[in-house]
């Protein structure tokens, strides 16, 4: 005899459905299937879904577990069906009937009751409820509380059914309490969305402070727990005063102790920053953080990093809108913060905001120098270059060079930065080669160590020196000194000055000019000054002199150490300080004979690399220079090939042109000038002070001091989510 | 009445301002030009062997005779500059009628920007209304809950 199941199931659900019940059967059962047409509502859904009604009919005890199995796992759900065709046909009656009811009359359903009192008991709820719903409602489900003045319960009652014992109540008030279900719903959602953030906030700074409990030891005694942690040394006093607080708040009875302990380990680094500062500490964190008390290049990066960027930006104009964007993300700072903006572009560029706002105003600066405004040059105090060719040559020449030292001259240096007549001329980088020279000489400063110091000094330094010989020796003439045929009238002119570059490449060189300089330049003395030559080769001898102290002092004096502590009996020493060679990590008292070899070739790699290094970077420093010509050339063109078409349109529609056109032109050069060169700028002047600067001396083998903070846990927390 | 979101819109007013003052600047500065150039050489007709007198002869020219004007005027007369002119008379004539729609080029840009700087503070206004009316719509949704 053939028994058999029905139900329904989801219509997407029935190829699978029916493949899995022909496999696991073996083709033992038979399913018919018919669609429901009209669609059902899912209950935990609450969406619209296509439901088909199928029957499966199956032999034997085993088959019927497999089905119902297979059926529970394709939730499908299955309605009793009664085998005798009489009890089906009452069945159906039955549900005909209540079918019918619910039809006719839609008020005989669940519905969600929200209560607002003083205070949410039972007692309230069922005055309330028997207020307005006695006696058709029965209430015997607890009321769930929401907030302390807000509940809600189920409850599901047959109105039309009590209608006559309640003839008040038409049917529009229920409906609108029904109809209000949902609105209420979604409020109530909404207000426990508004806790949700608190109580996130909640669990992660339990979280929090159970972990770091983990962290500490616990006593032999098992009644404490001990907690090894770094502070710093200042803030000793603060650090008691709070544990004193904390006692108290929480109300108990045994302080906490703090001892100080030694250890051999490498404490943390820790830089006070104040909001301007920490931007700029944190480039340098990029690179490295700093070793336990090492110089901390920080300070001088606040005002290097701009001015380097500006030299490479020099623009008025596209300083102006740098400075002003700056000026705003500073002057909105509080409001801003408070925003909490998700995009991680825009939260790079808060907060690097001082830098932003102090990089624009360099590159005013800058700009102003170099007499740049948007490509054009400023004519504040009127040029200091006469033209006095006469006419054929004009019309003869294409190029002609102004000689600075006949009248073309009047002398007078233009006040502040370029004067505008460059904005014509084609040379436009000997300024920048003074000042790429001016850089090398400060930041040789900053290098601390006494054969690294002479070495650069002697050479770079002298470098220096010799442009501002030359900027003083070589001065123009008076103007009516031209032509004249007076030896050291002549010696002093600008014709006579020397190039320093080829100076110094000859200095190195050990190369003898004076032949060929007497031959190209006649009248000229072959010396900048008396003793040049025999000067630079003893400085240069001095400078070879220092490479091999500082290839072989180091391995020498560590040499020395091990002998000396051989020979003693075992008293440590301690990482002794090294005399001035390039520093490495101070020895540790473990440290035996084993590896001379090993100091010997470190110490050579360090010496080439110090000396390759000191050479390249100087002409590392000529990007500065490129940079800043690639800008300039860049703002020329946008001028020439945009805003001028604008400019040059004729009659009326011209100004129309030129209200689009401006606004192209403005559109490229935030984007391409101020956005994309100022990034590559920036970029630049981040590499040079990585590579070029810091890794002369900075080492940065340290790691942060990150003491526990709630907020750093609940920004990143924060920013994790999203 | 809406043109345009609030991004589009402050982005346009900032545009605008930046556009009415710079357009102004350069409109003073053209027309300043145009009078200077007028004023202060009268090159004669003798400087005409050239057929072409352009802007590198002006250049050179220029200076003679006169030691108060010369190089200023080159930051702004590439811009105005005519390709070809006859000789120097001719030049400088249609030098001075170009800086002079030059410079009244700028000032009508400079008044549409204006307009438009109008326009985009009104969809600016428009904007923040709305979205300050979306807020106080979901706090009073909020607040009612809680009462």
């Amino acid at each position: 005899m053939c028994s058999f199941v029905a139900g329904v199931i989801l219509r997407e659900r029935i190829p699978a459905f029916e493949r899995m019940l022909w496999r696991a059967c073996r083709g033992n059962v038979f399913l018919r299937q018919a669609e429901i047409e009209s669609p059902l509502e899912d209950p935990s859904s609450s969406d619209q879904v296509y439901k088909s009604v199928f029957i499966i009919f199956f032999q034997g005890d085993q088959l019927k577990t497999r089905v119902k199995k297979i059926c529970e796992g394709f939730r499908a759900t299955l309605y009793p069906c009664p085998e005798a065709p009489a009890d089906r046909r009452e069945m159906a009656m039955g549900v005909m009937t209540r079918i019918e009811d619910l039809n006719t009359n839609p008020l005989t359903f669940n519905v969600i009751i929200v209560i607002q009192c003083c205070h949410i008991t039972s007692a309230c709820v069922a005055t309330q409820a028997d207020a307005f719903l006695h006696p058709v409602l029965t209430i015997n489900a607890h009321i769930q509380p929401l907030t302390s003045n807000i509940g809600w319960i189920w409850a599901s009652f047959d109105v039309r059914r009590h209608l006559p014992f309640y003839p008040a109540v038409s049917c529009d008030a229920f409906q609108i309490v029904l109809g209000q279900t949902q609105d209420h719903r979604h409020r109530v959602l909404v207000a426990a969305a508004k806790n949700i953030k608190n109580w996130f906030v909640k669990v992660r700074k339990i979280k929090a402070i159970y972990h770091t409990l983990n962290l500490f030891n616990l006593d032999v005694t098992q009644k404490c727990l001990i907690a090894e942690c770094w502070v710093p040394a200042l803030d000793l006093e603060t650090i008691q005063l709070a544990l004193r607080r904390g006692t108290e708040r929480s109300g108990s009875s045994v302080p906490p102790i703090l001892n100080r302990m030694e250890t051999i380990e490498a404490p943390p680094t820790y830089n006070r920053t104040n909001k301007f500062t920490s931007a700029f500490q944190h480039l340098i964190y990029a690179y490295g953080v700093a070793t336990y008390r090492e110089v901390n290049p920080a300070p001088y990066t606040i005002i290097t990093f701009p001015f380097l960027f500006a030299v490479m930006f020099g623009d008025l104009g596209h300083g102006a809108i740098m400075a002003a964007f700056g000026f705003w993300m500073c002057y909105k700072e509080k409001p801003l913060q408070a925003k909490k903006i998700d995009s991680e572009i825009w939260n790079i560029f808060f907060g690097g905001r001082y830098i932003i706002f102090l990089m624009g105003l360099f590159s005013m600066y800058t700009g102003l120098i170099y007499n740049d405004i948007f490509s054009k040059s400023l004519n504040i105090f009127g040029s200091s270059w006469r033209n006095n060719y006469n006419a054929t040559t004009l019309t003869n020449n294409t190029l002609l060079q102004l000689n600075p030292d006949s009248k073309d001259y009047t002398q007078i240096p233009y006040p502040f930065g370029v004067d505008p007549v460059w904005q014509i001329g084609m040379d436009n980088f000997h300024y920048d080669k003074f000042l790429i020279e001016y850089f090398k000489r400060r930041i040789s400063v900053y290098v601390e160590f006494v054969p690294q110091i002479i070495f650069l000094t002697l050479l770079f330094f002298y470098m220096v020196l010799l442009m501002f010989i030359k900027w003083t020796t070589y001065g123009s003439s008076g103007e009516d000194h031209f032509g004249s045929e007076d030896p050291d009238i002549i010696a002093s002119s600008g014709y006579c000055a020397p190039s320093i570059l080829i100076t110094f490449i000859n200095m190195v060189l050990f190369k003898d000019t004076t032949e060929e300089q007497l031959r190209l330049r006649p009248k000229c003395p072959t010396e900048m000054y008396r003793g040049q030559m025999a000067l630079q080769k003893v400085l240069v001898v001095i400078a070879l002199l220092c490479v091999p102290v500082m290839l072989l002092g180091k391995p020498y004096y560590v040499m020395k150490q091990q002998k000396k502590r051989e020979s003693q009996t075992h008293q440590p020493i301690e990482g002794a300080a090294e005399n001035g060679t390039a520093a490495g990590a101070p020895v540790p008292s473990g440290h035996h004979d084993d590896d001379v070899t090993e100091v010997f070739i470190h110490q050579a790699i360090h010496t080439i690399e110090y000396v390759l290094g000191s050479v390249s970077h100087t002409a590392s420093y000529l990007r500065l220079w490129a940079l800043s010509l690639a800008h300039a050339q860049l703002a020329e063109v946008a001028w020439n090939m945009l805003l001028r078409k604008g400019l040059m349109s004729t009659g009326y529609e011209g100004g129309i042109i030129l209200w689009a056109v401006f606004a192209g032109w403005a559109a490229i050069s935030v984007a391409i000038l101020v956005l994309m060169e100022g990034l590559s700028a920036f970029l630049h002047t981040l590499r040079l002070h990585w590579v070029e600067f810091q890794s002369k001396f900075y080492h940065g083998d340290g790691y942060l001091f990150q003491p526990f903070s709630f907020e750093a846990i609940l920004d990143s927390a924060g920013q994790g989510e999203e | 009445m809406k043109v345009c979101g609030p991004k589009l819109s402050l982005c346009c007013l900032v545009l605008s301002v930046w556009g009415i003052v710079q357009l102004t600047l350069m409109g003073v500065f053209y027309y300043i030009e145009a009078v200077a150039l007028l004023e202060d050489i009268p090159l004669d007709e003798s400087h005409n062997e050239t057929t072409v007198f352009n802007i590198e002869e002006f250049k050179r020219m220029a200076q003679l005779g006169y030691s108060q004007v010369g190089i200023e005027s080159v930051t702004l007369i590439e811009d105005a500059a005519e390709e070809k002119a006859a000789n120097g008379k001719d030049f400088l004539q249609v030098t001075t009628k170009n800086y002079k729609a030059i410079a009244s080029n700028c000032w009508i840009a400079a008044t549409m920007y204006f307009v438009t700087l109008l326009i985009a503070v009104s969809q600016c206004v428009w904007a923040q209304r709305i979205q300050r009316a979306a807020q106080e719509k979901l706090e009073e949704e909020g607040c009612e809950d809680t009462k």
